[in-house]
């Protein structure tokens, strides 16, 4: 009310206001080109150090790799289960009787099916990945970070992005198609329940519909996005766990931004994507 | 050994390190002395290659650390190791794993040698028994040494330690400055120490420098730390709040503050 009323007393300070919130555009714009460079450049070091930083021994992915691939892929197994076994059960909770009334129930299985491939299969297996991965990632190079581990590392002449963010980017890749593969097949078990016991709809004729209605095209569309929202994910929530200043509190802020970014973004991405792919490959 | 010369260090409008320059010779012990906020832990970063000075070079047997780039860089730092304040183990590893990382990643020993070496510098600070705990399990005079440990990993020619005795007792203080003089004796190991701690600079210093504002306010030995005139280092060994650095405003800057 103090800006308005600053403008409705003096004409000049309109352009006054206008003036001030221009320029405190600036700095946000300066802030997210700067974030975004700041990506940039981390990303083409985890490629150099995942490709040819092995090769010329400037990095050791092996010792980290699998611990990591682990925690990505493996102890993401039960929620990944349970989120995906309640999204093909929903489905059909909620598009059941449309469909009943409509006389056509028999299309449910290659409904999931198909909502499971193209879209919630990778899209749900991105949100517990940000939720249970690139929040932890973020905490724990952050803490790294403030703890002077990160300082310790580059004196002791190991590149923290070759030794932390390119293992951590390289298992998300590795693991988050092998989620969302199982994402797929959970969901239609979870769609199955629902239609077996609500629409008493058999096993067989489940199965049968459901592979009637997906091509080949369909899965790889959804294992694409998988690896596009991994890659973001672990690249965002890294970036955000090594710019960690300020103590306890500068740390918490940075898992915010980094979650709240990560979904932003995935969710961008997957807008972008389903966009080029129903024009081009489905 | 190490030359530092004429080192300026500005964070933004911050002017922290004015113009520092003081020779350390091959297996010299020195000390870096001064107050908080007097420029020691910066130095200790440009001198460590963390932060490249505004100007001025730091050369360490012979090559400008300032100057130096990726592998480059590397290889110069693999001649060196600091042993940080917090310790700054890997809080995900044990201590032993701590040590045979840099082992591990600079070297094509296998893991035989590696555990063997290990058990050795372990053995150097009196830590066998903690190898298999993890850096949360230990207090913090171990904390210590065992990134001492970590930085004796690759056998280097020069330690650094920043503030090895902040926050320990004194037993466990006295217990650092015994392994950095033994380190010394038993291996000609040139250490550069900051510290604050005066008792510790009399046990282990051959030779003192002390920063006051970024600049050098003393650069000599024990005796000429204790014998110094200067106001700012006796208020420093006197440890008196009134002196030049009292932090104290004048009546006329209180009231400037105040109306400005």
């Amino acid at each position: 009310m103090g800006a308005v009323n600053a403008v409705l007393r003096s004409p000049g300070a309109f352009f006054g206001e206008i003036g001030r919130i221009s320029l405190g555009v600036v700095p946000w714009a300066e802030r997210c080109f700067g974030v975004t460079g700041g990506m940039w450049h981390l990303f083409m070091q985890a490629v150099y150090f995942s490709t040819i930083g092995p090769m010329r021994g400037e990095s050791r992915l092996r010792a980290q790799l699998f611990p990591l691939m682990t925690n990505v892929g493996v102890r993401s197994l039960p929620i990944v289960s349970l989120v995906a076994i309640l999204m093909g059960s929903i489905l059909i909770l909620q598009t059941g009787d449309v469909l009943q009334q409509y006389g056509q129930i028999d299309q449910a299985p290659g409904m999931v099916a198909l909502s499971m491939t193209r879209e919630l299969g990778p899209l749900m297996t991105a949100i517990v990945l940000i939720a249970r991965v690139g929040a932890s990632f973020t905490a724990v190079l952050g803490s790294m970070n403030i703890n002077d581990e990160i300082t310790a590392l580059e004196t002791m002449a190991i590149n923290p992005i070759g030794y932390l963010v390119a293992p951590r980017i390289l298992a998300m890749i590795v693991m988050a198609p092998c989620l969302v593969l199982f994402a797929y097949i959970v969901g239609m078990a979870g769609g199955w329940i629902s239609a077996w016991a609500l629409y008493d709809i058999s096993t067989a004729f489940y199965i049968r519909q459901s592979f009637d209605f997906l091509s080949m095209s369909d899965v790889l569309s959804g294992i694409l996005k998988a690896v596009v929202f991994s890659l973001l994910v672990s690249l965002i929530s890294c970036y955000f766990g090594l710019t960690s200043k300020g103590g306890p509190t500068g740390l918490g802020r940075n898992i915010m931004v980094s979650v709240v970014t990560c979904l932003v973004v995935v969710v961008l991405a997957d807008a972008l994507l389903t966009a080029l792919l129903i024009n081009y490959f489905l | 050994m190490i030359v530092v010369d004429d080192v300026h260090k500005s964070f933004g409008a911050a002017d922290v390190l004015h113009g520092v320059s003081f020779t350390v010779k091959r297996g010299e012990t020195v000390c870096i002395l001064g107050g908080s906020g007097g420029g020691k832990t910066t130095l200790l970063k440009v001198m460590i290659g963390v932060h490249k000075p505004t100007s001025g070079a730091v050369a360490i047997g012979g090559k400008d650390i300032c100057c130096l780039r990726g592998r480059a860089l590397d290889e110069a730092r693999r001649s060196f190791g600091v042993m940080f304040q917090s310790g700054a183990l890997l809080n995900s590893m044990t201590i032993a794993q701590n040590i045979a990382l840099p082992l591990e990643y600079h070297t094509q020993l296998d893991s035989e040698t590696i555990e063997t070496m290990v058990k050795i510098k372990l053995h150097q600070v009196d830590l066998l028994h903690a190898a298999d705990r993890r850096p949360s399990e230990i207090s913090g005079g171990m904390l210590k040494r065992a990134g001492v440990a970590r930085a004796l990993a690759l056998d280097p020619k020069v330690l650094f330690y920043d503030e090895p005795s902040a926050g320990l007792d004194p037993i466990a203080t006295t217990r650092i400055d015994q392994l950095i003089n033994r380190l010394r004796d038993s291996m000609g190991m040139t250490s550069v120490v900051v510290t604050h701690v005066l008792e510790s600079v009399r046990r282990i210093a051959d030779h003192i420098i002390m920063l006051d504002k970024g600049l050098v306010i003393l650069d000599g030995d024990l005796d000429d730390l204790e014998n110094s005139s200067d106001p700012r280092v006796r208020q420093f060994l006197t440890g008196e709040v009134a002196g030049p650095n009292a932090g104290v405003l004048t009546e006329n800057q209180y009231l400037d503050d105040l109306l400005m």
